[in-house]
């Protein structure tokens, strides 16, 4: 058993390992860093820290509007380093047992959550996209 | 940690120690032959050694100290000469010492082929060089006299404060009440342990494992814990166990001169109050003061040494880090907190704020003071180095180092190890000349190089020096040419110095062939390269015939700088200040295009131009009335960067932006600014 924290982006719902989650902050001051890979939006000055922030809609491929106004910052601690990424709403913990995902079986390499997934959450009648968030920032890295 | 682990840090730290100790006197040793004090010494240090790892049950190496301590055992007792072959067989043993070590350290048992080889050689050394001889075995572990009945004596002396005493009655007591045995425990250990801390640690698994319970000890547990007694441990416990089982337990540790056991009285807790008191008098001092200067006092002279030894502990890194990050945020958040009371003007409030201004400065230096080691981590295995190289190069050489003890960033030491061997192999290969040369050149025989470290300014200097053949100008310029380095008609304006700095262009080797030491691709480029990222800077000045120098200035610290703060498009960037030359408006000079490039000319020089807008790929603004040019100087080049706004220099604490962003080249880093706001640090490098 796991416990996933859901959260939305533009009306979808993703979760996420709580072990990773360090906290959740409103909105900062983002500093752009030029010539940076396109979703990295920036950096923010997290309590003396400077701590990257991403949009992880840029790297799924999702097709926001340009005027989309985020809300919070989740800060998450991968290998002992600290990444911001946007999100709309911060919604709850769930518990979830890993072997009883759907996992997605597409092998369209184009498919926009490809390897980029761990499967999708089905509760009630919510879908919950259950992200492989570390294979996304590996992606990220390449 | 478990307990083995700690033993085994504590014994690694001190047997390296050691082997430092033993490496310098070794040095010594074999530049003074006949110098009994030295043979002693190292004797002493080879027996600590040997003790330390028989102690922890290493017995190939400390059969290998114990070999080499028979060695220096007949040199002492003139049944040996010193010889060469003697000095380099201590030497290989030092570095097998050093090598089981490590295998140690890495989870082995610290039994590696070259320990037992070299065992041997040495056996056969004493046994070739004096066949009648016959090699004591010293049994390593020394035997544990046995003491175990009472000994009227005045040991039963207890020193007890007040409010232990009552205590101690209270426990008493209890202790009867339910039948247990309240005992006294005096354990010496012998006066060549080795190791106290471990002892003590293995006494106290011993009373755990019989079910004792300490209810008193001498010194307090704590003084234990950090290794702050003597020989004699004294201590109070209840334990349902009989005397002679436990002193039977506690025999099978090693190197315990006596271990005596009896009932502990009621007499004896109120005696030991009375003498309490009387000190107390003496020393007009609380009792928990009189009790710790009874004991210091008491202590002898081996304990006296060790208070006059600075007092360590050890820090991880990471955590100095973190205590850097917190000064800055109580940096930034002072600055915000003077911000906001700008406004309403509050009486008596400036005296308090510039107070806080100042402790915090006052921290900061002390933060940053703690992250600085002595460069003399680095220096320490130089002499070897030089030694070494300096008889396989068949090279006379008298080695100097000055100002060791040089403070430096903890980072900074550790990065410029390897460019500083490099240059020393350089020195010793390529500079200093074979004795015979040298005498026909009409110099002294013996080259020397001098490796000093110093202080300047807002950095440190270090300086490489020898007297040997000098660079050959004409050969790197020829060279210089001959890779494209610089053109010929560039070749013949240049200065004597900039000609002697081309030897850190990469592909500049002047060795025709490469030798074993230098000359194998790690070249002076790798230095500068090195050198530079630390943001320092590195050059060379030589005479033909006299010999080279090599200076290199460090910052004190990779963590603070000084920066000029620009801004583009209301972003801040900025600057190192040691890379800037001049900055300028853009109306002082002239912007032109030549050959494609925007350049300035300012004064007649010619400077190529970058402007932080087009490389950032921000939309051209039209504020040209804003611009300032920034000249910053990388190497031998220079160039201009435009920006809209100077803001100021400043002290910033650089920090890393993390992987995610370690593709952007432009930036090195990021720096928090008083208002909260981020600069990103601009590699000035990369827009060259």
């Amino acid at each position: 058993m796991k416990d996933v924290l859901s959260y939305e982006i533009f009306n979808q719902e993703f979760a996420l390992e709580v072990d990773y989650i360090e906290i959740v902050e409103d909105m900062l001051d983002i500093t752009p860093v030029p010539n940076s890979k396109g979703f990295v939006e920036g950096v923010i000055n997290l309590r003396g820290r400077i701590v990257p922030v991403v949009d992880i809609s840029k790297i799924l491929n999702m097709k926001l509007p340009a005027d989309h106004k985020f809300q919070d910052i989740l800060i998450l601690k991968i290998d002992e380093e600290e990444i911001g990424i946007f999100v709309d709403e911060v919604k709850n913990v769930l518990t979830i047992d890993e072997n009883k995902l759907e996992i997605f079986n597409s092998n369209n390499q184009n498919d926009i959550y490809s390897g980029k997934v761990k499967g999708v959450i089905k509760l009630d009648n919510r879908l919950i996209v259950y992200l492989d968030i570390k294979s996304i920032f590996n992606f990220g890295n390449k | 940690m478990s307990d083995m682990d700690v033993y085994l840090s504590v014994f690694l730290e001190e047997a390296r120690e050691n082997v430092q100790n033993l490496n310098d006197s070794l040095l010594a040793l074999e530049n003074d032959t006949g110098n009994v004090e030295r043979i002693n010494e190292i004797f002493r240090i080879m027996h600590t050694l040997k003790g330390m790892a028989g102690t922890l049950g290493f017995d190939e190496l400390a059969k290998l100290c114990h070999t080499m301590e028979n060695t220096l055992d007949k040199v002492r007792n003139n049944q040996m000469v010193i010889t060469e072959e003697i000095i380099d067989l201590l030497f290989k043993g030092l570095d097998t010492l050093d090598e089981s070590l490590n295998n140690i350290s890495e989870g082995g048992n610290g039994h590696t082929n070259s320990v037992k080889e070299l065992t041997e050689k040495f056996t056969a050394l004493m046994t070739g060089n004096d066949s009648s001889a016959k090699i004591e075995k010293v049994p390593v572990k020394l035997p544990v006299k046995e003491e175990s009945k009472t000994v009227s004596e005045d040991i039963h002396h207890v020193k007890i404060d007040e409010i232990t005493k009552s205590a101690l009655i209270d426990v008493f007591d209890k202790a009867k009440e339910k039948g247990l045995n309240f005992y006294y425990v005096k354990i010496k250990l012998s006066e060549s342990v080795q190791l106290k801390l471990a002892r003590a640690y293995m006494i106290f698994h011993k009373f755990e494992e019989y079910g004792c319970e300490i209810v008193y000890s001498e010194p307090s547990t704590e003084d234990i814990e950090n290794e702050k007694f003597d020989t004699v441990l004294i201590f109070g416990i209840i334990t349902s166990s009989g005397k002679e089982k436990l002193v039977n337990a506690l025999k099978t540790i090693s190197e315990l001169d006596s271990v005596l056991i009896d009932d502990f009285t009621k007499d004896m807790i109120e005696s030991g109050d009375e003498e309490e008191s009387s000190l107390n008098d003496e020393n007009k001092k609380t009792a928990d003061d009189g009790k710790d200067e009874k004991s210091s006092s008491d202590s002898n002279v081996n304990s006296m040494k060790k208070i006059k030894t600075t007092q360590s502990i050890r820090v991880d890194i990471n955590k100095l880090d973190e205590l850097m990050n917190l000064m800055a945020e109580l940096v930034i958040s002072r600055s915000r907190i003077v911000e906001t009371l700008k406004k309403y003007s509050i009486k008596g409030i400036d005296d308090s704020l510039s107070q806080l201004s100042r402790i915090s400065l006052d921290l900061q230096e002390v933060v940053m003071k703690v992250r600085m080691v002595p460069i003399s981590f680095v220096f320490n295995r130089f002499p070897r180095l030089v030694r070494d190289i300096a008889k396989d190069l068949g090279k006379d050489i008298n080695f100097i180092m000055e100002g060791e003890d040089t403070e430096l960033d903890r980072t900074v030491v550790d990065e410029i190890g390897d460019p500083l061997v490099h240059l020393l192999r350089n020195s010793l290969d390529h500079g200093i000349e074979l004795p015979e040369d040298r005498i026909a050149k009409g110099k002294s025989k013996v080259g020397t190089i001098r490796l000093s470290a110093r202080h300047e300014g807002n950095g440190v200097v270090i300086e490489l020096q020898d007297d040997g053949k000098g660079l050959d100008k004409d050969k790197i310029l020829s060279k210089a040419v001959e890779k494209g380095i610089v053109d010929s008609t560039q070749s013949r304006t240049l200065k004597d110095e900039e000609i002697y700095n081309l030897v850190f262009a990469p592909g500049l080797s002047t060795k025709d062939k490469a030798s074993e030491l230098s000359g194998r691709g790690v070249g002076m480029d790798v230095v500068k390269s090195t050198v530079e990222s630390l943001k320092g800077i590195v050059s060379i000045d030589s005479e033909k015939g006299k010999g080279t120098t090599v200076s290199i200035r460090l910052p004190l610290t990779l963590a603070i700088i000084k920066a000029l703060l620009v801004t583009v498009d209301d972003f801040v960037y900025a600057i190192p200040i040691p890379n800037i030359d001049t900055t300028q408006k853009l109306s002082d000079g002239e912007l032109k295009i030549i050959q494609d490039r925007e350049v300035f000319l300012l004064r007649g020089e010619v400077i190529p131009v970058v402007r932080l807008r087009d490389i950032f790929g921000k939309e051209e603004q039209n504020n040209d009335e804003h611009n300032n040019i920034v000249i910053i100087r990388v190497g031998n080049k220079k160039y201009g960067a435009i920006v809209d706004k100077l803001l100021g220099q400043d002290e910033i604490v650089i920090k890393s932006l993390g992987t995610l962003l370690s593709d952007v080249k432009e930036f090195s880093g990021g720096a928090i600014l008083g208002d909260g706001r981020i600069a990103l640090i601009i590699d000035v490098a990369s827009l060259a």
